[in-house]
Parts: structure tokens; sequence; C-alpha cells
């Protein structure tokens, strides 16, 4: 029962850089919420509405899509999302790392770990969602397009997908991390987040979990 | 094979019967009984060696997997996906007979490309893409029986190499009459006379399975028009299993998918609506 999804372009300063932050708003379960336009920390109508927002820094937009099982379960508050790429090992140093050859016909993606911290957290805190993963690519080829995901999921069902958009990288190894602020009407009890990189044919998977305390 | 590797039951007893008759005592010299029990058991000891992994297969097969496990995104061995996939096969293999050698181990690589392959040793890996290609659960054995009859007809174990013979898929350094094939960072050696071989191979293990032969060649038949799958596309493979399945009526047993085929498909596709 998704109904729409508006997009905005903000801006937004970082460290050293203006960056431009990609937002996306969904809209569950309201019938109410057509044609809604927001920015972070905002509601739409004051009701049930999965509002998160992507943000570009290090070469990621993200946006963060609710689903109506999400809605039910409190993952409700549009918070800024900004991924950040906190390290990259060129190919030598990955393939050193990890012990793998240049493959000759085929992008590969491997998810080398994946981790969510801390491991608990209290409504309205940050879990850092971690993914560090190596791309490797044929001789010549000096780049290929990845895509990142995330998905938070809850008794098997899926809450929120976190979905960077498509990046051009080069061989080597990153590492992704995704602060994923808990709303504050988070059902508490363990929640698994499913982290995704898929470039060229082939993809990885991996999950992490997390456990939300109940509100104090 | 390689020298190594024919340690068979029945050895011994070949090498001393070869003596008997180098020194002189000739076949004459043995009874009708003990002639047609030596054919019988040099018969088996072939027929147990191609069955058997050799020796330099298993280790051509340990060094291909270190190589795929580091540098192949896979699922996890108990992921749904594999376990229904590895029924599927223990099931095949059971009732193909084919399992008193062997031990059967499929791998399942989160890859879309349309492929399946051995590296020997009973180990056969096959991408999503060829999963969700395949139709029913009988073509789904057609891949495997493939592979099965890579493995029966001795295709990884070295042979013959002065004759220009290779007896692996991936990691053997000897020269072939095949092409070769990039696979990862793996080298395939892709012989059409060997394909053919385990085509032949594959049609007689489905049938003892109980699964339609002719699925393999539908199958191929629709692989062969995909873009940038070449498996079909050389060494008239098509029309070798045509010919081979020409006198062969059609299956008329139980066609219906098991559990675990409807488990795997399933799986897959909700996999792919979640993303």
């Amino acid at each position: 029962l998704i109904l729409k999804r508006a997009k905005e372009i903000i801006h937004m300063t970082t460290r050293s850089k203006t960056a431009v932050l990609g937002a996306t708003l969904s809209c569950v379960l309201l019938a109410g919420c057509t044609g809604a336009t927001t920015t972070e920390q905002s509601t739409v109508g004051g009701a049930a509405v999965g509002a998160l927002v992507g943000g570009l820094l290090g070469g990621w937009e993200w946006a963060a899509i609710g689903a109506a099982s999400g809605a039910a379960l409190g993952w409700v508050a549009g918070k800024a999302i900004e991924a950040q790429e906190i390290s990259a090992r060129d190919q030598i140093q990955d393939q050193q790392l990890y012990g793998y050859s240049t493959p000759t016909d085929s992008v590969f993606v491997n998810i080398n770990s994946a981790s969510s911290s801390p491991q608990t957290v209290a409504p309205g805190g940050v879990v850092d969602v971690v993914t560090d993963y190596s791309l490797a690519m044929p001789q010549g080829m000096s780049v290929a397009q990845v895509t990142a995901t995330s998905y938070l999921m809850r008794d098997g069902e899926q809450l929120m997908e976190f979905k960077g958009k498509p990046v051009q990288k080069a061989a080597g190894g990153y590492t992704i991390k995704l602060p994923v602020n808990i709303p504050a009407e988070a059902a508490p009890g363990t929640y698994v987040m499913r982290h995704q990189v898929s470039s060229g044919t082939t993809y990885d998977t991996a999950e992490s979990t997390f456990v939300v305390k109940k509100a104090s | 094979m390689d020298g190594s590797v024919h340690v068979a039951p029945f050895h011994i007893s070949r090498l001393h019967c070869r003596w008997r008759i180098l020194r002189g005592d000739g076949l004459r010299s043995m009874n009708r009984p003990a002639l047609a029990a030596l054919i019988l058991m040099a018969l088996s000891a072939a027929d147990a060696n191609a069955r058997k992994a050799c020796v330099a297969e298993v280790q051509r097969a340990n060094e291909s997997l270190v190589k795929i496990h580091r540098e192949w995104p896979l699922r996890a061995t108990g992921d749904p996906v594999v376990l229904a996939v590895q029924a599927i096969a223990a099931k095949l293999a059971e009732r193909a007979n084919e399992t008193g050698n062997r031990r059967w181990r499929v791998h399942v690589l989160r890859d879309s490309k349309l492929n399946a392959f051995s590296v020997g040793d009973g180990h056969m890996f096959l991408t999503e893409g060829m999963l969700r290609f395949v139709e029913s659960e009988a073509e789904l054995a057609a891949v495997l029986a493939h592979e099965f009859g890579h493995h029966v007809m001795g295709h990884f174990c070295t042979r013959e190499k002065k004759r220009g013979f290779f007896g692996t898929l991936f990691g053997s350094p000897e020269e072939s009459n095949g092409t070769r094939r990039q696979v990862g960072s793996l080298t395939a050696l892709v012989d059409p006379e060997k394909e053919r071989e385990a085509d032949r191979a594959a049609v007689a293990i489905l049938s003892r399975a109980g699964y339609d032969p002719h699925a393999a060649l539908a199958l191929a038949r629709r692989m062969s028009s995909v873009p940038g799958s070449a498996h079909f596309q050389y060494g008239q493979r098509i029309e070798a299993l045509q010919s081979l399945l020409a006198n062969r009526p059609l299956h008329v047993g139980d066609t219906h998918d098991s559990a675990a085929f409807r488990q795997l498909k399933n799986a897959l596709d909700q996999e792919s609506a979640s993303r």
C-alpha cells in the first residue's frame, strides 16, 4: 500500500565540501498521503509515514524506503542518513589481504564482513551498519558499477530498504558505514540487517543483527 | 589416469596374471572361468576407477575450490536454495545408482550468468542464473546429470598425457585439443568430445533416475538461443543429443516437480521480490 514517493534535492555542507543530499520520501499506509514532499526530520500528516532521507558522501547517495510492516513496528520517523565510505584498499592491497586473483571474464563482488553496532541500542539511538566488500574486475577494466543496499528485517519480514544509488568504482576494497537512526517508536526486539552489494552479474549478501531495547 | 590412481582392489591380481602371461603361461594355460573372471575384474576395476576420484583429481579440485571460495560470491551450505539443489542432486544420484564412489556436492554461485561447471571430486557449481533458467526439475536434473557425466567418465583424471589428452576441466596444465574458456580466474578446458561424452552419460543417468532425458535436449535448445551462452554453440552437441534421443520414447512417468524443486523456485522468487 505504498502510495507515493517524492524526491527533492537539498544541499548540505560536509567537512570539506558541499555535497548533494538525495532525499526520498516514502509514504506508507496513509490514505491522505499524496504528493507529499519532505526534508529531514519531518513527517507528513502527523501519522505513520515511512520517510527517511538518503545522503551523499564519499560517492554514495542513499535512499531509505519504508514498508507497511516497517510503519507498523514504529519505523516511521524521518532522519537523515549519511553513508560514508570510511576506508578503501587498492586492488593490490585487497588481493594481498584476501588472496584472490584477478578474474579474466567477470566482475566479482564479495562481502568480507558485515556488522551492526552497537549490538544493543535504545530507541532514538543510532546503529552503524558497516559493510566491507571487495570488487574485482578483469585487467583493462577501470571501473564497474556497484550498488549497495541494506534491508532491515524482523521475523523474516522486510521493514525498510536502504538503497544506495549505483556508483562507479575501481577494483579494490571498500567499507561503507551507514548510520541508521532508530526511531523513538521502534518496537523492541531483535532486528536483522541484510547487507547486499552487487556489480556486474554477481552480488553478495551478509547479515548482521542488533537488538532494540525497550524504551525506558 | 595417473599411475598412482590405479589402486583398484584387483590391482595385484591383474599384475600377477600379466606376469604369468609374460612367463609364457599365456591365456591358454588359464581355464575359461578364470579368464572370464579376469576380464570381469579388469572391467569392474576400470569402471570403479572412472567413477572414483583419482588422487590428481582430488588435489586439483581442492585447489580450484580454494580459488572459487576466495573469489566468487557463494551461497552458504545451509542456504535453502543450496539445500534444495543438494536434495535434488542426492535424489538423482540415488535413483541413478551413482552414490557408491562419490560424494556429490553442489555449490550455488550468486551470479546471474547462465553457467554450470564442475571441478572434480564431486564438486559441482551452478549459477543462480542457471537455477532461474531451468523450467522443470527434469531440466535441473539434466544439468546435474551432465556434471555427473563428466565425473563418471573420468574427465577430471589426467591420462595419456603424451597423446595430448587432458583429464580435468580446471586447473590442469596439460595442453589439450579443447577450447580454453575463462571462468573467473580459472581456465576451463572444454573438449567438445568430452562434452558429448558427458551428454551421453547424462541421458543414461536421467533415464536410470526416472527423469525424462528429453529434458536435456529441450534445455540445450533453449540455452543455445541465449546470447552469450556458449555451452551448446560448439561441438554439435544439440545434433548429437538429437540423434541420441531419436529412438527414445518420450517419458510417460511422473513428471511433476518435487517439493524440493518448488521450494528452490519459491526461495529464488521471494528473494527477487524483496530486491
